[in-house]
């Protein structure tokens, strides 16, 4: 998470180069490897209209010429300013926010396997809300237990789901 | 005619209205919830209605069914989360008309274009069944690759300017549909040994993670206090005069594609909304329009998606072949009911037919009014601070996603294609081909396979069908492209980057 | 794809930490049973497994006193649930549906056998059928045979997917006639069979209860019934035994629990599965859905899965 570069607004010369040339870069790794693996794949011992590595091996094509053409491109092309995306510029509490979700959600996978849904689920949307900026009794403690006692009546006891 | 009065007179009791009723709202709520889908609702509710007669019956599980049709277009447009598969499409232009402070329209709009669908499903399900049937029996293997081919086309559509990235995008999607157990061998592909990837990555995992996680991660990203809204305000709830007469044509070719696509067998309203979108973009006047926000496009996608289940419903009775995966556990529950579907059905039973279809009307019009009253209500969740917002999301999502298979596996899949869609976002990779990918990839690669082994290249061009859907998908991708540069050479040079016109500028690629 | 191999070793760190949870405490055999069951299905809710074990599921509440939650594990085409069955606590609380699969998954590269199982019972047969489209020149199982002996390779046999069991009926059927057919995967039984009703393959390999309902409709022609015996919903139809070809061969479901349960506890269940799965509401849905309810002995059951193991053995080799 910590890769994620901030766009810095107004510049448009080599950094934003090497900002669209990267994911090419990337992808074009990515697509060595489907290449590689399509290629492991063992052929069946039944006789085959066609080969089970051709569509495969046909995707990482696609994906390694798309990508050189995209790092290509990026040092070609002037490029433009996105007018249709709105993501607003990173913050730096916002980083923390997204990687404190995404741990909070693997720590509740593990607490979830000791404890019963309604308590490892109420810490769990209280985490989340710390996280998110929520402090006092109210947002850590009354609404967390609402949305987990709803979750538990709808998917636990209404949906039979094994919680 | 009797048939018609007799069947439709069927429905007139107090016990039909309870299970309508009970049906739209088990439907509408799960169709709300991430992760569950119509057809976890329908199979286990098939375990209740086992027990009571055919009619009340199929009434709770097809009302379920249209429900939940209703129901999933809400996330869909509020917090760009698809509630079933069905609503991947109105996310395009619905989440983004909701940003616009348009959410009450896109509702509104999203509702009366799911009913319109909904009704011209079920009048071709009571008038044309059995000459559509045939058309279904016509698709074999080799038109369904060549079906699919054309929808694939989708992905130039949906990438936009950004046309490379969005190929990428969904050459990965095609790629991540090759995980999984070979369609022809058997053999595990991919699967690095996980059980859990032997049936395929799964779907809506993915979908809820690209979607919906990502979304909220992205807000969470770029928002400096967790107090700003997403979506400010709602906006008129009524749509004017323009707008309502902007909707006719997607509406028309939403429900005519939604219908067909429907019939097909084994193809649900995911890739009816898909296509549906796509020929409507192609048919539009304000094409640009389309993924930024277009009433038409939303409408589309949403009238297509419901008449799709005419379609399969069609489909079912009809040939006695499910339609999609909802109506399998249907057929399987008319099995034990006794209910015999087959050409048969229609001469044998034609009340039978009409009660269906009279179930289907009456949900459709009652789901229709259930979603304009009670709208505002669910809106108004989206006026919680941030804080809540964000953690009522992910929570949901974590939990809907886990009851699909009651897979924590599947869970973790969505929490990483939600970090992953994230920095998609952040590059400028769309994240609508790799769902379309994902989809259709191995719909492709199966048929295309299969066409091999049964009659080689020969099979697919001797095939009218097949021809002629893979020459419109070359017209469909050409023709506009053609056009917007001899339009662009006759007018003013500083014209010429025509919004679907990928950018390439002369040199870079040759 | 790394990114994708390091979700699911992420996910399947978190899968295998939650595969046994809860069902630790043990009950004594006297008061058994002295809480409510879990019943595994591999399949999803609303297919024909998933049929089985909720009507299977409603008897045997009635007879156990205790109710059963249906937990489906879907997944792996029967990995998943037939691995999170075994590694349940053998306490007698965990009991689940156990398909053919069982005997099959162990030739296809995964751990599963069925003595990782306490078997409890066979209730249901699904036999294997050999349909062709009402249009096609072959009117009994003899024609289409010669057929396929005179152009090996040549005839091709719709069926519901690469592995499954009716692919695995159809390489069967050809080593016991001496033929070799041409066995086309499809997406799922019900596809396998249009394909056949549309004329696209040249005949079908599915369940009784899939074709059962397309002959009913005139769609197809069921040439033979691979069952020891006819069944009831195609009683015209010969068995291939019948017809001078030893074949036999289909779909089945047992009941079972993880390997190792205490015997008392044992008999307990096989009594009672036994007794739900004689109960007549229970043949009756059985029968409507076109697949044969039976009601066996452990043993019989046991016996039974271990030869069908050795049998897919030889098929897959």
């Amino acid at each position: 998470m910590a890769t994620v570069h901030p766009p810095i607004q107004g510049d448009s010369g080599a950094a934003s180069r090497w900002r669209e040339a990267a994911p090419g870069a990337i992808c074009l790794v990515l697509g060595a490897v489907l290449l590689w693996l399509a290629r492991s794949i063992e052929l069946p011992t039944r006789v085959m209209a066609v080969s089970p590595r051709i569509w495969p091996e046909a995707l990482a094509f696609g994906i390694m010429g798309l990508s050189v053409l995209q790092i290509v491109l990026a040092f070609v092309r002037t490029p433009e300013a996105d007018d249709d995306e709105d993501e607003g510029p990173v913050v730096r509490s916002g980083i923390v926010r997204v990687v404190g979700f995404v741990v909070a959600t693997v720590a509740f996978g593990f607490l979830w396997y000791f404890v019963h849904f309604l308590v490892s689920g109420l810490v769990f949307v209280a985490a989340l809300t710390w996280i998110a900026g929520g402090r006092g009794l109210k947002d850590l403690v009354l609404f967390p237990a609402g949305v987990t006692v709803v979750i538990y009546v709808l998917f636990g006891l209404l949906l039979r789901v094994p919680l | 005619m009797n048939a018609m009065v007799e069947g439709f007179g069927a429905l007139l009791s107090l016990e039909m209205l309870v299970c309508v009723l009970a049906g739209a709202a088990i439907g509408m709520l799960v169709g709300a919830f991430p992760g569950v889908t119509a057809t976890m609702a329908v199979a286990l509710a098939s375990a209740f209605t086992l027990t009571m007669d055919p009619l009340p019956g199929l009434a709770v599980l097809l009302t379920i069914l249209i429900g939940a049709q209703f129901g999933d277009r809400v996330p869909a447009i509020l917090i760009n989360t698809p509630g079933t598969p069905a609503s991947i499409a109105t996310t395009f232009d619905g989440y983004s008309l909701a940003k616009q402070g348009k959410a009450g329209i896109a509702l509104t709009a999203s509702a009366f274009a799911s009913a319109i669908g909904g009704f011209v499903g079920i009048a071709v399900l009571m008038v044309a069944a059995i000459p559509l049937s045939t058309v279904a029996m016509q698709f074999g293997s080799p038109e369904m690759f060549a079906l699919v081919i054309f929808g694939l086309t989708m992905m130039i559509e949906v990438s936009g300017k950004q046309l490379v990235k969005g190929l990428i995008a969904g050459l990965f999607g095609l790629a991540l549909g090759t995980i999984g157990r070979d369609p022809m061998d058997g053999s595990d592909r991919f699967t690095f040994g996980i059980p859990q990837l032997v049936e395929g990555v799964p779907f809506i995992a993915v979908i809820i993670g690209l979607f919906g996680i990502a979304e909220v991660f992205s807000q969470m990203l770029s928002k400096r206090h967790a107090s700003q809204k997403p979506i400010t305000n709602f906006g008129r709830w009524w749509p004017d005069k323009r707008e309502a007469r902007q909707m006719v044509k997607p509406v028309a070719v939403g429900s005519g594609v939604g219908t067909v696509v429907g019939v097909l067998p084994a193809v649900g309203g995911d890739i009816g909304g898909i296509v549906a979108w796509n020929q409507a973009k192609r048919l539009s006047k304000e094409p640009e329009k389309f993924g930024k926000g277009s009433i038409e496009g939303l409408t589309a996608a949403d009238s297509s998606s419901n008449a799709g289940v005419g379609g399969s419903v069609l489909t079912t009775l009809a040939l006695g072949v499910p339609g999609d995966s909802v109506m399998a556990v249907m057929l399987g529950s008319m099995i034990i009911w006794g209910i015999q579907p087959g050409p048969g059905l229609f001469s044998n039973q034609p009340d039978l037919v009409y009660s269906i279809a009279g179930i289907m009307f009456f949900a459709t019009v009652l789901t229709l009014g259930l979603s304009l009253l009670r709208m505002r209500g669910v809106a108004k969740l989206l006026e919680l601070p941030n804080r809540f917002l964000w953690t009522v999301i992910l929570t949901f999502c974590v939990v809907g996603t886990y009851a699909v298979n009651s897979s924590v596996f599947d869970v973790g899949v969505m929490l990483g294609f939600g970090v992953l869609g994230l920095l998609l976002r952040r590059y400028g990779f769309p994240a609508g081909p790799i769902v379309l990918g994902l989809i259709l990839g191995p719909l492709a690669e199966r048929n295309f396979r299969r066409s091999m082994e049964l009659g080689g290249l020969e099979s697919i061009y001797t095939s009218p069908i097949a021809m002629g859907l893979l020459l419109l998908g070359v017209a469909a991708v050409v023709l506009p492209r053609v056009r917007a540069r001899m339009k662009a050479r006759r007018q003013r040079p500083e014209d010429s980057d025509t919004p679907t016109d990928p950018p390439v500028p002369a040199g870079a690629s040759r | 794809m790394l990114r994708l191999a390091a979700v699911a070793l992420a996910g399947t760190l978190v899968m295998t930490g939650c595969a046994n949870r809860g069902g630790s405490d043990s009950g004594d055999a006297e008061n058994f049973p002295a809480k409510d069951f879990t019943l595994v299905v591999h399949a999803g809710a609303g297919g024909g497994s998933d049929l089985t074990a909720r009507t299977l599921a409603k008897e045997l509440e009635a007879d156990l006193g205790r109710s059963i939650v249906v937990e489906n594990r879907t997944g792996g085409g029967g990995r998943v649930g037939l691995t999170y069955l075994k590694d349940r606590p053998a306490d007698g609380y965990s009991i689940g549906f156990i398909p053919v699969e069982v005997s099959m998954l162990g030739h296809q590269g995964a751990d599963i056998k069925p003595e990782q199982y306490t078997i409890l019972g066979q209730v249901m047969n699904a036999p294997a059928t050999l349909s062709v489209p009402t249009n096609s020149p072959y009117q009994t199982l003899d024609e289409l045979l010669a057929a396929a002996k005179q152009n090996p390779g040549t005839i091709t046999v719709s069926n519901s997917g690469a592995g499954a069991i009716w692919e695995a009926a159809t390489l069967a059927l050809g080593e016991a006639a001496g033929a070799t057919f041409k066995p086309v995967p499809y997406d799922g039984g019900a596809p396998a069979v249009a394909a056949g009703v549309s004329g696209e393959v040249q005949a079908v390999m599915a369940g009784v209860s899939e074709s059962a309902s397309a002959a009913g409709n005139n769609q197809l022609r069921v040439l033979a019934v691979l069952a020891p015996e006819r069944v009831t919903s195609l009683p015209e139809v010969p068995t291939a035994t019948e017809q001078g070809v030893d074949v036999v061969i289909g779909g089945w479901g047992l009941m079972g629990a993880p390997a190792g349960l205490p015997d008392s506890v044992k008999e307990r269940l096989a009594a009672a599965v036994q007794k739900a799965a004689s109960s007549e509401s229970f043949k009756d849905v059985m029968t409507r859905a076109g697949n044969t309810p039976l009601a066996t002995s452990p043993d019989e059951a046991t016996q039974f899965a271990q030869s069908e193991f050795e049998r897919f053995g030889e098929i897959y080799r």
